[in-house]
């Protein structure tokens, strides 16, 4: 082989690696974990209520401090932050996050 | 999010293969940088195009980072291209076997050599560019390319000498 044939051959090696899937679910959590801490760096995030008006719905951890009386400041908190539902997304391929409305579950494959 | 993220995760582990990874790292980067500028988004171009760019830009600093001292290992030494010299040879193979074959030596190789050879023939960057880039001599890039095809040689040569 000539050096453009050699060259030639290198790039379609190069194009062969792009099939290369979909991100993992652990990737997607991660990121999503990533975006929120960096919304919440900025300046505090929406409260749970103007959460569930903005259309996410509450998972189960979430609306137990939505109905608790809990200062205001409280129901601004990322409370994924101190959830094992973060934890196991981040961490386990296709997590076992069954509840609704986990923002971790949403990853899972259907 | 998560189609986004299946796009430049693509786009991104495609050419850092078979470093996943850093794929991994570097995608949860883009994402990260895609929305701190996401005011600078005008909307012209779809979405996904403009995350791309992005990633483009991110893949390019990675390559650049990582060949820049290899590079610079290539400025002080001694051309010895004689020594490294393969026989040519002539194959007969399906050009999907080819690259399968090829994609399966790059994963093999040395990192530095891989990324270099992509961003040459398959990103199609002048060696001018890549030393513009990279803050290295052209003469540098040459001489580290020619060591690269070379190692890509070789072993694509040996793999033929071996049992298929």
């Amino acid at each position: 082989m000539n050096e453009e044939n050699w060259e030639a051959l290198i790039a379609s090696g190069a194009e062969a690696e792009l099939d290369t899937g979909r991100a993992s679910t652990r990737l997607q959590s991660r990121i999503y974990s990533a975006l929120v801490q960096a919304q919440n760096a900025e300046g505090p995030l929406l409260s749970l209520s103007e959460t569930e008006a903005c259309g996410r719905g509450l998972c189960i951890f979430e609306k137990l401090v939505a109905i608790a009386p809990v200062p205001a400041e409280l129901q601004t908190f990322n409370y994924c932050r101190v959830c094992h539902g973060r934890l196991l997304g981040e961490q386990i391929e296709n997590p076992p996050l069954f509840w609704p409305n986990c923002p971790y579950a949403q990853f899972k494959p259907r | 999010m998560g189609l986004y993220s299946h796009t430049v995760y693509r786009y991104v582990a495609g050419r850092l293969a078979p470093r996943l990874e850093a794929a991994e790292d570097l995608t949860q980067d883009i994402m990260l940088a895609a929305w701190t500028g996401l005011r600078g988004y005008t909307g012209e171009a779809p979405l996904a195009h403009w995350l791309l760019g992005i990633a483009r830009f991110k893949v390019g600093d990675y390559y650049r980072a990582k060949t820049r001292d290899a590079l610079l290992a290539f400025e002080d030494e001694a051309f010895e291209g004689a020594a490294d010299s393969v026989e040519s040879s002539f194959v007969q193979f399906s050009q999907t076997e080819e690259a399968t074959r090829a994609a399966a030596i790059l994963r093999a190789m040395r990192e530095d050599y891989a990324l270099l050879l992509r961003w040459r023939y398959w990103e199609g960057h002048s060696a001018k560019q890549m030393a513009s880039e990279t803050g290295r001599s052209e003469k540098s890039v040459e001489r580290m390319l020619q060591r690269a095809r070379r190692e890509f040689q070789k072993l694509w040569l040996e793999q033929e000498g071996g049992p298929r």
